[in-house]
């Protein structure tokens, strides 16, 4: 198994005492399999991915991707975990502005050692950003950049792929296509996707769905 | 992995070319004004030591006659057999050369000489022969003949001197018994009989303690020129501090892209700090280079001061040392590491999934205002503690950092303060806007502002200081040179036959004469002077008592300088010695530009304690337009030359010169401070133009034209400047008192009185304005012609 969450908690310290995230979340996830994550806002949905990609410290339980436990890793075993194995694509698309749509989308995979240009044209492509590689992130329309922040994901080719809202951004038609074209080139990677979702429609394209409520699966 | 973070990172700067440029030329201009300043001082300081290891009499006490005649051979033998360790020198003129000293010393008994190692004092022992002399490069050019003689190239020996063995000198002038000085070894035991039991005729003159005192001036002037360094760095380093500051800000979403696709922490940190420090040397080199040619502009007014002021011997023409190239990188690297550490350890503290959110770089609340506001008063405490309770140089210059950083600390709440009364007395909507928008940029400014202030407050500070100094310096100068023309005379002879030729064609003629003595452990130029209506109409004192004129006339009442003053705590009415003879202390003269203490009894009292001591040089009073026939009669019937004869005006003109030069260096810094000032206005506007539009576009879009919104940017740099301009004008004039009152009387042991001269200040206000009118031109202009799809673009909803 790709992806092994076991009984995993998170409580976060506040004024008013600890308020409890994630409460007892197990799941498992297949390589190239692709997994919908639904809730509502507030459940718990951004926690869990940020937990499963060593983004924030886990509380209790754990999260094993390829048998690894990223409860028990350090801070730059995490880095080199998020580098190598998993990939995230953001709500916010996170592009590094003073890099060109070439340079933005090559940087990760570069990082991880992955770095294939024939890969990579294929997701230019595909994703229709031929003519906008030379350009810079402000350039770009909201769409444009998710494919972009899409491309960069796939090109570093992670086991598996963390994508929060990717679309939420986006207005409904402009979302239908990027998701089309995210879907289809995981679907060709074989990559295993934990997809975080509003969008009962989106969720059901996928292969599984799980639902998050006040933190624990229903 | 390291070069692909450094390529994220450096593209930030390839994006952001301007954050670039201010940074390095932040960096460069600071280590410019660092390095030109130590370049000047480490030049100086190499110019002392190359003094000191050379064959300079100097740098030896010396036994000379009083009356400054020569010293027969017997004399020498009888102090020898005294004990005491005195090697005979004899100074001439080098045949042919009369402006080369042609020195005769010992070279057996020469205290610089170490026999047991020769070579090690720069002469071999076995090449001083008969018609061997020897001369450094530069006098070896100078001399047209070599008078016979085979001359070597010694670079020990100084300029403008030959040194040969004492038998060469006297076989020229035939002057087999007699000396001009002998000069006294730094091994001379203590309990040698005393020099007036030996010869009484004979007087020791301490060249140690006026190397002392010399060093103790040199020391100042050359502290003086570091603090202004120093204050130039620190107006550079906030430059500096902006520019990191605000290149933070705006990558830390870039930073938790980087951490988020698996780049270590420590990784992106060792990414920036080697960024930084590649600029930091770039920056450094350029500002090392820059500062090299400032020190060139400004060594040869250095020089000219140090030499008319104090005597000290500075070529004007620069080398480049290791030592200050050295210290400018590393100046360089240390300050743009200060610069950039809050920044730096924020960044390492930032939690991966901090707000992405660009806050405004260098966010300036009201809380972090009270916070530095706060730091600000605190130093000012300290320095007012420091004033009360502290003493010595570096106190002073304590005294003028805690005044102008705590002051610079203050600012940012002063006008915040000022800008919210200026918004709650407002009613006009759009005057309301103007305040509340420019309240709103102060966050952005500040430092800036910060910057002009200090530069400002240095300005009037400096301005007043020198100002002061020239106004009291030309006011002593008339009191004390009441003379209309100066006679000097190397010749008694010829002295005695112009006071007789002048007798009942000048109104009188008033004889300066001096002899060494000391008091109170002092030593000091003793002054006779006559009883004339010229001392008593014209010379004013610090402080006197009402019968100053008689006492000194009748020989009971004696003078001293402020120096020797303040350095012996002599007080008005005290009872003091001078050569065995008790005198009250009757008033206390102001003595500028003098670092001996001096001291003046009446004539009477003066001929009987030094009855062979005669009078070389005179004052003559007479009608001014006289003057001139009188210098040609001189010549004609007596054979006076031009170095004769002085008149009064040249000799306050060169006087003044040297005080010219000696601040002309301060001023270059200042207004080269004060530039920086103005690039760091112009860089913080240029830089928040880019931020601007979205709080300019609503303006916009509500009807303001474009135009008249890069007017009112205009109008918002001026008014800020000229509000940071006012505030500056007190802040300088309490750094011109603290350079007076306390950096000044520590430095030069005399204390000047401060003087205002609105003229002035009116004039660096409308300079200090300009610069931030000039700095702020193109940033108004590009706002005003920012295309209007650009301002349109922030109310569009697609990101």
């Amino acid at each position: 198994m790709l992806l092994i969450v076991d009984k995993l908690h998170k409580t976060y310290g506040t004024n008013e005492g600890h308020l409890e995230i994630l409460q007892d979340v197990s799941f498992e996830l297949a390589e190239g399999e692709t997994l919908a994550l639904t809730g509502d806002s507030g459940s718990g949905k951004s926690t869990l991915l940020h937990l499963i990609g060593g983004l924030d410290e886990i509380t209790r339980g754990s999260v094993k991707i390829n048998n690894c436990n990223v409860a028990e890793m350090n801070d730059v075993e995490r880095a080199d975990l998020r580098r190598r194995d998993v990939g995230v694509v953001f709500q916010q698309f996170n592009l590094i502005p003073s890099l060109s749509v070439a340079d933005n989308i090559a940087f990760h995979a570069k990082l991880a050692d992955r770095f294939d240009k024939v890969w990579i044209d294929h997701l230019v492509s595909s994703l229709g950003l031929i003519d906008q590689v030379a350009k810079f992130p402000e350039q770009l329309s909201g769409g444009q950049q998710q494919r972009v922040a899409i491309a960069r994901t796939l090109a570093a080719r992670p086991a598996v792929i963390l994508a929060d809202e990717p679309t939420g951004n986006l207005d409904y038609k402009s979302a239908d296509i990027v998701m089309n074209l995210f879907l289809t080139l995981v679907q060709e990677s074989k990559t295993a996707l934990l997809l975080v979702t509003h969008s009962e429609r989106i969720a059901s394209r996928l292969s599984r769905r799980l639902h998050l409520s006040k933190g624990k699966l229903a | 992995m390291f070069f692909i973070g450094l390529q994220a990172m450096l593209s930030h700067w390839r994006k952001n070319p301007l954050q670039w440029v201010t940074l390095v030329f932040g960096v460069a201009f600071a280590t410019a004004l660092w390095t030109g300043i130590q370049a000047i001082n480490s030049e100086a300081r190499a110019s002392y030591d190359r003094a000191e290891q050379q064959i300079s009499i100097a740098q030896f006490d010396q036994i000379q006659k009083k009356d400054k005649s020569s010293i027969p051979h017997e004399e020498f033998i009888l102090l020898r057999r005294a004990g005491w360790m005195v090697s005979p020198i004899i100074r001439k003129e080098f045949p042919d050369a009369p402006d080369i000293e042609f020195l005769g010393v010992d070279p057996v008994s020469y205290p610089g000489f170490n026999l047991a190692a020769p070579e090690a004092s720069g002469v071999p022992l076995e090449s001083i022969d008969a018609n061997i002399a020897f001369a450094n490069t530069a006098t070896l050019a100078r001399l047209k003949t070599h008078g016979g003689f085979e001359i070597r190239e010694l670079s020990t020996v100084p300029d403008g001197v030959v040194v040969t063995d004492l038998a060469n000198v006297v076989s020229i002038r035939t002057e087999k018994t007699h000396y001009s000085a002998l000069l006294v070894s730094n091994f001379t035991p203590k309990w040698q009989r005393p020099l007036a039991e030996v010869a009484k005729d004979l007087i020791l003159i301490n060249r140690a303690e006026f190397a002392t005192d010399l060093g103790r001036l040199t020391d100042s002037f050359h502290l003086n020129l570091t603090a202004f360094g120093l204050l130039a760095f620190a107006v550079g380093i906030f430059i500096v501090y902006g520019a990191v500051g605000l290149a933070f800000e705006q990558r830390r979403p870039v930073v938790r892209t980087l951490r988020a696709l698996g780049y270590p922490l420590k990784k992106i940190l060792w990414v920036i700090a080697t960024e930084l420090m590649v600029f930091a040397i770039f920056a450094g080199a350029i500002g090392v280079l820059l500062g090299y040619f400032l020190a060139a502009a400004l060594l040869p007014d250095v020089s000219s001061a140090l030499g008319g002021l104090y005597g000290a011997d500075v070529p004007n023409t620069l080398r480049i040392r290791s030592e200050w190239w050295m210290t400018g990188m590393a100046i360089a690297v240390l300050g743009t590491a200060i610069a950039a550490a809050s920044s730096f350890f924020k960044l390492a503290k930032m939690p991966l999934l901090s707000a992405t959110k660009n806050r405004s770089w260098s966010q300036f609340t009201q809380r972090s205002g009270i916070q530095l506001a706060c730091v600000g008063a605190l130093l000012w405490v300290v320095a007012i503690c420091l004033y009360f309770f502290g003493s010595g140089l570096i106190t002073g210059f304590a005294i003028l950092g805690g005044l102008l950083i705590g002051a610079a600390f203050m600012l940012p709440l002063f006008l915040l303060g000022l800008l919210t009364v200026a918004l709650r007395c407002s009613r006009d909507h759009l005057v309301r806007w103007f305040w509340a928008d420019t309240r709103q940029q102060l966050s952005g400014l500040s430092l800036a502002l910060m910057a002009l202030m200090l530069a400002m407050a240095t300005n009037i500070g400096v301005s007043t200081m020198v100002n002061s100094f020239r106004d009291t310096f030309t006011g002593w100068l008339d009191q004390r040179m009441s003379s209309e023309m100066y006679l000097r005379f190397e010749d008694p002879e010829m002295a005695r036959r112009t006071v007789s030729y002048l007798e009942g064609r000048v109104d009188a003629m008033l004889p300066i004469i001096q002899a060494k003595s000391s008091i109170r452990g002092e030593l000091i130029d003793l002054y006779g002077i006559v009883d004339h209506a010229t001392y008593r109409e014209n010379w004013g004192m610090l402080d006197q008592s009402e019968t100053m004129w008689d006492d000194i006339a009748n020989g009971i009442g004696i003078a001293v300088n402020e120096q020797v003053a303040r350095k012996a705590d002599i007080k008005l009415g005290d009872s003091i010695e001078a050569n065995s003879k008790q005198f009250t202390v009757v008033a206390i003269y102001g003595d500028y530009g003098n670092p001996i203490g001096q001291a003046i009894i009446g004539m009477p009292a003066f001929t009987a304690m030094f009855p062979n001591v005669t009078a070389d040089r005179f004052g003559v009073r007479l009608k001014p337009d006289a003057i001139p026939v009188l210098m040609t009669d001189l010549k004609t019937d007596l054979g006076l030359t031009d170095d004769n004869m002085i008149d009064q005006s040249s000799i306050k003109q060169s006087s003044i010169n040297i005080f010219e030069q000696t601040f002309a260096v301060t001023a270059a810094l200042n207004v080269l401070t004060l530039a920086v000032a103005g690039f760091a206005i112009l860089m913080s506007l240029l830089t928040l133009s880019a931020m601007r539009l979205p709080q300019m576009a609503p303006a916009w879009a509500m009807g303001l034209t474009r135009a008249k919104l890069g007017r009112y940017e205009l109008l918002r740099a001026l008014s800020l400047a000229g509000v940071t301009c006012v505030v500056a004008i007190p802040l300088g004039l309490a750094l011109s008192w603290v350079l007076l009152s306390v950096v000044n009387v520590e430095a030069f042991g005399w204390q000047i009185p401060m003087f205002l001269f609105p003229a002035t200040y009116a004039k660096l206000v409308l300079l200090s304005l300009a610069a931030a009118v000039i700095a702020a031109l193109w940033p108004s202009w590009v706002l005003s012609r920012t295309p209007p799809e650009r301002l349109l673009k922030v109310f569009s909803n697609e990101k």
